[in-house]
C-alpha cells in the first residue's frame, strides 16, 4: 500500500489499531478518563496525539528511499570498546 | 567592553596549533556514530546501581583574571572565573558566596521557582570544608545548580516525574562527581520539563519556572527542558549549572536567557547516572554566564568513562579552558585559529510563521494572532543582532561563508524525521508504561507514540540519520569550520556540537528579553566554538547584562507577582508531543 494513503484510513480504523497495539504491549489506555481537558491527560488527547504522528511520520519515512549499500549500521566494536585498548577502556 | 577576563596577549604571528576538529578524520566519526546507532538497541533500560567511574582532571586556571581587575561587586552576578580568581586570592570564602546564593534562593525562588530541592544545610557543610583545603583549581568551593534529571547520592533526583517522585540515588552521575571532585558545591537541584520534554512544569503539567528576563509574567518561556537550571543562573541564584540537551535543551533556555549552552559531541561527556530520554541523543553540558565559564564546567565533566561505551575510544579531551581564553593581538581581539563561518540560506531573512503554524487555525484567534506578532518582532530582532555580530567577525578575521544545506535538509531534519527519537524513550520506560501510564502525566503522549512506530521504520530513521551526518561532514563542513544555525535540532540528531551565546535585547511584552546565536561544529569541535564565543565576548558585554529582578529592586521581593501557588498556566500533554523537548 502506497504509505500516503495511509492518510486515508478513518479515526476509527486508527483508533482500533493504535489500542490494539497498546494492548499488545499490555499498555492500558483505559485508566485515563475519556475526554477530560482539565486532566494531564485522557484518551481522547492521546489518541488525536497517536492519530497525527500515524498520518504523518510512518508514511514521511517509508517515502524515503535508500540504497541498501548506504549507511549500514554496524555492531561492533562499539560495544566491545570498554574491553578494548582504546581511551577509558582496560 | 568587558575584558575582565585574563587576555592572553600573543604575538599576532604565534602559532596555534590547530584545534581538535581539524586533526580529527570526519569519516571515523561518521563510522563512530554508526556504532552508537546500532548499538542504542542492545544497552541496559537505566544505569544500574554503582559507583561512578572517573579520575578527576586537574582543570586549568587559564583566563582567570586578576582578582583586582574584577568589575562586578556582587560576588552573585560574577563569573565563575571572577569568583575562583578571588577564592584563590583568599578575597571571597566559599561559606559567604554559598550563604550570598542561599540569601538569594530565599528571597526570589518562590517566585522563580527554578529548584525542586535545595540542598542548604549540605551546601553551607561542604563550602566551610572547602574553605579549609588548599586551593584544588577554578571549581574550588564554586556553588552549582545540577538538573533534576542527574542522579545526585542521597539528594531526590525526581526529572519532574511521578516516576521518579521518590526516587533518591545512591550514586552520582559521573559527570556530577567530576564536578564535586574539582570542587564545586551542589546547591540544589533544579525544575525541568517532565522527563527531560516541555518548558518546566509540574508532573500534570502546571507550569514551574519562570523566565528571570520577565520574571513576573510566566507566559514568557524560560526555554525547556533546562528551564530551572537557566533560570537559577541567569537571576544569580547559582555560579553556573547543568543540563541536558536532547532536542535544544541546553541551547534553548541559555537562548531565552542571556546565557552560554555548550551541547557537546556525543560521547565527549558520561551519560551514565543521568535518566535517559533518547540514548542516540541525549547529551549533558553547562548553562554558563560566558563562555569560560562553559570551558570550566564541561572540562570537568568531559572524558571517557568505562560505564558509558558512548564516551571510550574518542580522542582526548583538550584544554577547553585554554581555547575559550580570548587572544588580544594588539588591543584588538582575534580569532584563537584562523576560522570559517558558514552562513545557511535564510539566516539573514526574517522569518514570518514559526515552525508548524496553521494560518488557518490562528485566522480567527486573537491570542495566536498575537502570538504571531510577538514571533515576527523577534525574528526580526534576530536577524539585526545576527547581522551585526557576522560583520564583527569579520573584524576579527573569521572568513565568513554562504553555504549550502545538504541534499534533503528539509526531510532529514524536519519533525517526522525528528520522531524517530520517540521509540528510544518508551523502551526503557516499558514497564512504567503498562503498569500505569497515568505515572506520565503531561508527558504521556510521546511515550505512546513510541510504540507506534515499526522497526524498520526506525532503522529506516536511523540511517536517514547517518546520511544526513555523512551530508553535513562532507558538503557543509568541507566548506567551513562552524555553521550557524536557527534550531538545535539538526545538530542534535546526528550528535554534533552547538553552543549559543548572548548577541542582544529585544524589548518584547514589557520586558528586554535576550537574544542569542547558535553556532554548530564538527566532531569534537568545542574548542573552536568556545573560541568563537569567547572572542565576542571579549569585544562585547550581552552576556554581562542581568535581568532586572524584584529582589534586586526597591519594592523587593514582595513585588513579584507571583508566588510559589500562583497560577502560571498549563502545557498541554499535545504541546509536549508537538514542540518536544
Amino acid at each position: 500500500m502506497d504509505p500516503k494513503r495511509l492518510q486515508e484510513l478513518s479515526d476509527d480504523e486508527l483508533d482500533a489499531y493504535i489500542r490494539t497495539r497498546l494492548r499488545i504491549a499490555g499498555v492500558d489506555l483505559g485508566v485515563l478518563p475519556e475526554d477530560d481537558a482539565d486532566a494531564p491527560a485522557d484518551q481522547t488527547r492521546i489518541l488525536a496525539g497517536a492519530r497525527r504522528f500515524l498520518r504523518s511520520t510512518p508514511p514521511a519515512i517509508l517515502g524515503f528511499e535508500m540504497d541498501e549499500q548506504e549507511v549500514a549500521p554496524v555492531m561492533y566494536p562499539a560495544a566491545l570498546a570498554p574491553r578494548m585498548d582504546v581511551e577509558g577502556g582496560r | 567592553m568587558s575584558g575582565t577576563h585574563g587576555v592572553h596577549r600573543e604575538a599576532a604571528e604565534a602559532v596555534e596549533a590547530p584545534p581538535l576538529d581539524r586533526q580529527v578524520d570526519r569519516r571515523s566519526f561518521l563510522e563512530r556514530m554508526g556504532l552508537l546507532t546500532a548499538a542504542a538497541a542492545g544497552m541496559a533500560t537505566l544505569p544500574a546501581p554503582g559507583a561512578a567511574v572517573r579520575t578527576a582532571p586537574r582543570l586549568s586556571a587559564a583566563g582567570l583574571p586578576d582578582p583586582r581587575a574584577v568589575q562586578e561587586t556582587e560576588p552573585w552576578a560574577m563569573s565563575v572565573g571572577e569568583l575562583a580568581s578571588l577564592i584563590r586570592a583568599g578575597d571571597l570564602s566559599p561559606r559567604e558566596l554559598v550563604d550570598e546564593y542561599l540569601r538569594r534562593i530565599e528571597a526570589m525562588d518562590a517566585g522563580l521557582l527554578a529548584f525542586n530541592t535545595v540542598t542548604a544545610d549540605r551546601a553551607r557543610r561542604d563550602a566551610s570544608r572547602a574553605e579549609g583545603l588548599s586551593w584544588s583549581g577554578p571549581l574550588h568551593g564554586i556553588p552549582l545548580a545540577i538538573k533534576d534529571n542527574y542522579y545526585t547520592a542521597g539528594v531526590p533526583t525526581t526529572a519532574n516525574s511521578h516516576i521518579f517522585a521518590d526516587f533518591v540515588p545512591d550514586f552520582d552521575a559521573t559527570t556530577w562527581a567530576r564536578l564535586k571532585d574539582a570542587g564545586a558545591v551542589l546547591l540544589g537541584k533544579t525544575q525541568m520539563g517532565p522527563l527531560a520534554t516541555s518548558r518546566a512544569t509540574t508532573p500534570d503539567g502546571a507550569n514551574t519556572t519562570v523566565n528571570a528576563w520577565s520574571a513576573r509574567d510566566a507566559s514568557v518561556s524560560p526555554g525547556g527542558s533546562s528551564s530551572g537550571s537557566a533560570t537559577a543562573v541567569a537571576a544569580g541564584l547559582a555560579a553556573s549549572s547543568t543540563g541536558t540537551q536532547t532536542g535544544g535543551s541546553i541551547t534553548n533556555p541559555s537562548e531565552s536567557q542571556g546565557l552560554t549552552g555548550l551541547k557537546p559531541t556525543m560521547g565527549r561527556a558520561s551519560l551514565y547516572g543521568i535518566i535517559p530520554l533518547t540514548y542516540t541523543r541525549d547529551h549533558p553540558g553547562p548553562l554558563a554566564r560566558d563562555a569560560h565559564d562553559a570551558a570550566l564546567m564541561l572540562q570537568a565533566m568531559a572524558g571517557p568513562d568505562p560505564a558509558d561505551p558512548r564516551t571510550l575510544g574518542n580522542p582526548p579531551v583538550p584544554d577547553l579552558v585554554r581555547a575559550a581564553t580570548p587572544v588580544r593581538s594588539g588591543s584588538a581581539t582575534r580569532l584563537r585559529w584562523p576560522t570559517t563561518v558558514g552562513v545557511i540560506p535564510g539566516y539573514l531573512e526574517a522569518a514570518t510563521e514559526p515552525p508548524r503554524f496553521d494560518p488557518d487555525q490562528a485566522q480567527d484567534d486573537p491570542a495566536a494572532q498575537e502570538r504571531l506578532r510577538v514571533f515576527r518582532e523577534r525574528s526580526r530582532a534576530e536577524v539585526e543582532a545576527r547581522r551585526a555580530m557576522l560583520e564583527r567577525f569579520e573584524g576579527m578575521g573569521a572568513r565568513v561563508v554562504d553555504v549550502e544545506l545538504p541534499a534533503d535538509w528539509e526531510t532529514l531534519t524536519s519533525f517526522d524525521f525528528n520522531n524517530v527519537r520517540l521509540p528510544e524513550r518508551t523502551e526503557p520506560f516499558l514497564h512504567h508504561l503498562r503498569d500505569d501510564v497515568r505515572k506520565f502525566g503531561v508527558s504521556l503522549s510521546p511515550w505512546i507514540n513510541g510504540l507506534l512506530l515499526s522497526g524498520p521504520e526506525y532503522l529506516r530513521g536511523q540511517r536517514a540519520k547517518m546520511l544526513l551526518l555523512q551530508r553535513v561532514l562532507d558538503d557543509v563542513f568541507g566548506h567551513c569550520d562552524v555553521v550557524v544555525q536557527t534550531s538545535p535540532v539538526p545538530f542534535d540528531i546526528i550528535g554534533l556540537p552547538l553552543i549559543t551565546f548572548p548577541v542582544g535585547l529585544e524589548r518584547s511584552r514589557g520586558f528586554d528579553l535576550p537574544v542569542g546565536a547558535l553556532f554548530g561544529g564538527m566532531p569534537w569541535g568545542e574548542e573552536r566554538l568556545l573560541a568563537l564565543a569567547a572572542a565576542w565576548q571579549a569585544e562585547t558585554d550581552w552576556h554581562r547584562r542581568r535581568p532586572a529582578l524584584p529582589a534586586d529592586t526597591p519594592e523587593g521581593p514582595d513585588d513579584f507577582g507571583s508566588d510559589a501557588e500562583a497560577d502560571r498556566g498549563r502545557t498541554d500533554v499535545l504541546d509536549v508531543f508537538q514542540y518536544g523537548e
